[in-house]
Formats: C-alpha cells, structure tokens, sequence
C-alpha cells in the first residue's frame, strides 16, 4: 500500500470516527440556542465551528452530516455493487442470446443519465430516510460496476484454471459462483471505493438543489445550500461543510488509486 | 465506414428510445403530477381538477403520452409547460443555447488545456510542477461542482465584486446599450460559471492524458527520436501527444454525461438559465411535459456525443480503420 493509500484510511477511518463520536461529544445537532444573541456566532470554545442563523452548533450539525452522508454513500456503494456484480456476471457467463440481452441491459442503463433519474425519483416520492435515499442512490448506480464485472468475467472465462475446472466436470454454475465470481471482486471493490466519493458527492448535490436530505436533519449538502445565503455575513457556515466534503471525496479517491495499484498492477 | 455510421447510429437512437421509455415509465410510476404539487390539501372541485389535468395531459397512461410525444415530435408540438403555461419547445429552446454555450467553451477549454497539461507533465514526471499537476487532479476530482461555484462567489463576487454572483445578463442593461456594453456584460456573467465548470471538470482529461502519455512517453521511439537529438517539442508533439490522443477520444463519450451532471448543479448555483436548471425546476413541480422533453433532449444529446466519440476514434485510431 502506497502512502498516499494509507492516508485515504486514515482520513476516512477519522471521519468515521468522527460520524461515530462527534454527536456524543458535541451538543444535540438539533438543539436551538439563543436566537436573539447566538445565531452566525463566530467559532469560538463554546462554539468551536461557530452556529448557524438558528443558533444551532455547526460543529454538532457536521458530525450529525457526517453520519448521514457516509451512511448514504455506504449503503449506495454497496447496493450498486450487489447489482453490478450480479448482472454483470450474468452478462458476462450466460451463454447466447441470454447474455447478449443482459449486456444490451446494462448499455441501457449507461445510456440513462443518472442525475436526470435521481431527480426524477426523488422530486416523485418525495422526502426519504436516508436509508432509502443511499438505496436509490445505489439502484442508478449499478451499470458501471456491471459493465466492468462483465469485462472481468470474459477475461476470466478463458483463464487456465476456469478451463481446468470445467474440464473436471463441474457444473456452469459453480465455474462461475466458485471460479470466476472471486475473481472479480478485486475490480468490484476498486471501483465501489471509488463510487464512494461519487455516491456522497450526488447526495450532497441532491441535497444542495433540495431533493435529498431535507432540512431539518443535517447533511453536509443541506449545510452548504443554507449557507449560500450567508456567504458575506458568516462564510465559516460555507468553510465547514465544504471541507469536510472535499476530505471525504479526496480521501475515497486516494483509496481507491492506491487499491487500484496494488490489487490490479497490470491494469492501468 | 458510411456502413458502420448507419449501424451505429441506428444502434444509438434505439438505446435513446428505450432510455426513454424507461425514464417516462417511471415517471408515470411515480405519484404526483402538477396538480396535486398545487393543491396540496386544498378542496378542489373534482369535476374542475379532471378537466385540467385533461386539457394538460397529465391524466395519460404511460403509452398515451409517449404516442402522443411521438406524434408531438413529427409535427414540432411537445405540449404545453404546466408550469410555464408556454409551449414546452419554446421553453427548451430558450435554454438549450446557455448551456450549450457553457458546456461547449468548457469541452473546449478542458480538452485543450488538459492535454497540454497532461502532456507536459508526462514528459517531466519527477518534476514539482508535474507533481502538483498530480494533486490537482486528485483534489479536481474530489472537488463538487456547486462548492467550486460557491467558493469562488464568496470569493469574486461577495469580497472583491469582480464578477456578479448569478444570472446570464445584467436585468437593469438599459434596452438601447451598444453591442460591445451587452457582449462585456455577459461575459462578466459568464466568467464564474465558466471557471466553476472547467475546475470541477478538468481532472478528468487531464487524469486520462497523463496516464496515456506517461506511457506514450515511456516507448522506445521517444528514447530514439531524443537520442537522435528531435527538439523537445516536437517529441512532446509527435511522439508523445499522438499515440496517446486515441485513449482521450473514447473519454470525449463518457464525459458528456458528466458535463450534464454539473450543468444541473452548477446552473443551480449561479441561476444560469440553462437547461440543467430547468430540468431542476420541473422534475421539482412535476412537470410531467417538460420533464419529458428535457429528459429527451440531454439522452439525444448524450447519445450523439457517443456515437461522436466513436466515429473520432476511428479517425485517430489507424488500427480502426479497414485496410
């Protein structure tokens, strides 16, 4: 593992840390304070990241983001790579006709612009759980895991130990699930790594144009749109969210490179 | 070669089709249309709701409104705008040229500007400038494209006044202003957006180019055109910008969806009256017509843009061609 690797899980594992504890360390998120004297305080030891126009910490307010965010890029990550996985091994080994329709599937879904459907989704139903909001979130973002499984599971059918278990008579079945399967998940975790960063920037653009998490539960989406309106009055209101975003994403993205490297050396 | 563009375009418009489909089943799946966003609780006489989600459209079945957008499509009609109240092509087509203008100078500026970079700091890779070309691209990936487009307002806009903070023109431009006070104008408009869209988007070619010059640069016949003394530039040029152009072409498709994505956010950042923002505004008031017509609108434009990147890599790439 390279060392810019090592510091992608070192600011991920503080920021999980961080969604773990900071709520228990700082005040309620929703705790309003004095909204005659303590709204857009500046950072100060009461208020280490100031407070916001209701007089609410922004310090609690970004570990309860925090919290929402990665548990929705999480769940996103992993609910796109079931379905990727699944359909793209399906594409990939299913002998035919069957496959070819599988692989058009997945075509399909690479053509349908994934922000076009989230918008669509989300301005339908209405206000979501953020369970239910990394689940959709995972739902359109399934095609490029699928796509690549599938690449990976042609390259690995004409491998020389899928041709030997073949040869030895095991059914189709288990050459996939026990052979082929195992060997695509080094691709498939790369790729979610990286899908990481992309699934907590969606949901804080989702946020910030107002069809993801709605106000009043904090995201760090949600945060950054209510602070545009405080931008020459208490620009900390913008700073906090903002970098915390921006180390979240930087760090999936260092991960995911330095996995990348050290798991598939011959790809580039 | 024309054989292949006929497959391939046909090929296209059938994955548009579909797309669409899907995207209007689902739309009819979900709940809501225009009217109940007004009405909300309020006592409504069902005789009057009925009659205007007729004259709308909004009470069609999945297959009527796609027919009827079919048939809309032949003759130039696309319904009207619910909440416009204004035909829906009219809509679009006073949009479509704002983002447009955006996304092209943007294509423009990343692609140039990324291969340059990407090439430069490919021929130079132990160098600090190349290194810091390196960590551009991380923090330009990770960077979202509405705290760009924010960060710089607080910037250029709230501290400095250098650039107005949203909009396309200025409201108060006095109707009789000459030609040159309306072009600085939009310009002025068009700077932040501009600069947002290009830094949010430009890690991407420039990530690609210099893992495909990294390598170009690593083949023996640049170590020969150096040893035989070629001038640096024309290495960079010649034999290093070349083959690593074919890789940067098939990005050009995969990148258009992209560039729709931040048009969505960082029109709403900046009011651009684009078609990313109107795609915000009525998927937000359940426009079903005008959801309809946008959502055709970027899948044709995106499929375009792929069949596009296609027919360039047959260009570039000689090994595509038939013999």
């Amino acid at each position: 593992m390279t060392r810019s690797g090592i510091l992608g899980i070192a600011l991920l594992a503080a920021l999980a840390l961080f969604a773990v504890a900071g709520p228990l360390v700082g005040p309620d998120p929703a705790f309003q304070g004095d909204l005659v004297r303590g709204t857009l305080l500046h950072p100060s030891a009461a208020h280490w990241l100031g407070t916001d126009q209701l007089a609410r910490d922004i310090f609690a307010r970004l570990a309860g983001g925090a919290r929402v965010s990665l548990t929705i890029g999480l769940v996103a990550v992993l609910v796109a790579a079931a379905i990727g996985s699944m359909i793209g091994l399906a594409a990939g080994s299913l002998p035919g006709l069957a496959g070819r329709m599988v692989a058009r599937c997945i075509d399909l879904g690479l053509a349908l612009p994934r922000v076009v459907v989230l918008l669509v989704i989300l301005a339908g139903v209405g206000e979501v759980p953020p369970l239910v909001l990394g689940t959709v979130l995972g739902a359109t973002g399934w095609p490029a895991v699928a796509r690549l499984v599938r690449g990976e599971t042609m390259r690995l059918r004409h491998a020389l130990f899928v041709g030997a278990a073949e040869a030895l008579g095991a059914p189709p079945g288990r050459v996939v699930w026990r052979e082929i399967f195992p060997g695509t998940l080094p691709a498939v975790l790369v790729a979610s790594t990286l899908g990481l960063a992309d699934a907590i920037l969606l949901e804080a653009g989702l946020s910030f144009i107002g069809v993801g998490v709605r106000p009043p539960a904090p995201s760090w989406g949600n945060m950054i749109f209510e602070a545009r309106d405080y931008l020459a009055s208490a620009p900390w209101l913008l700073i906090a969210p903002c970098v915390a975003l921006v180390v979240a994403t930087s760090a999936a993205t260092l991960l995911g490179d330095a996995l990348r490297r050290s798991l598939q050396p011959d790809i580039r | 070669m024309i054989r292949w563009l006929a497959s391939r375009t046909t090929e296209a418009a059938l994955t548009a089709a579909v797309a669409f489909v899907v995207l209007v089943i689902l739309l009819h799946l979900l709940p809501g249309d225009p009217l109940t966003a007004v009405l909300r609780d309020h006592p409504a006489d069902p005789a009057v709701v009925a009659a205007l989600r007729h004259r709308w459209g909004t009470d069609r079945t999945v297959w009527q409104s796609l027919i009827a957008f079919g048939a809309g499509l032949a003759h130039g009609d696309l319904g009207v705008s619910v909440s416009e109240q204004r035909d829906v092509l009219v809509v679009i087509s006073e949009r479509l040229p704002a983002t447009l203008l955006l996304g092209g100078l943007t294509l423009l500026i990343d692609f140039t500007a990324g291969l340059a970079i990407g090439v430069w700091s490919a021929l130079h890779p132990d160098s600090i400038r190349a290194r810091l070309a390196g960590a551009i691209t991380v923090v330009g990936y990770a960077l979202p494209a509405f705290v760009v487009g924010l960060v710089l307002v607080w910037i250029f806009a709230v501290k400095l006044g250098w650039f107005p903070p949203s909009g396309a023109s200025d409201p108060l431009l006095s109707p009789g202003a000459g030609v040159g006070t309306i072009v600085a104008d939009r310009l002025r408009h068009l700077a932040l957006p501009l600069a947002t869209l290009v830094i949010a988007t430009l890690a991407v070619p420039l990530r690609q180019q210099r893992t495909s010059a990294l390598a170009a640069a690593a083949q023996p016949w640049v170590l020969a055109a150096r040893a035989r003394g070629v001038r640096p530039g024309v290495v960079a040029w010649r034999h290093c910008w070349r083959p690593a152009l074919t890789p940067i072409v098939t990005l050009l498709g995969l990148w258009l969806p992209m560039l729709v994505a931040g048009s969505v956010f960082v029109e709403s950042v900046f009011a651009w009256p684009g078609v990313g923002l109107l795609l915000a505004q009525a998927t937000a008031e359940r426009d079903i017509p005008l959801v309809m017509a946008t959502g055709f609108v970027l899948i044709v434009v995106i499929q375009t843009g792929s069949v596009l990147a296609d027919l360039l890599y047959r260009v570039v790439d000689p090994a595509q061609r038939p013999a």
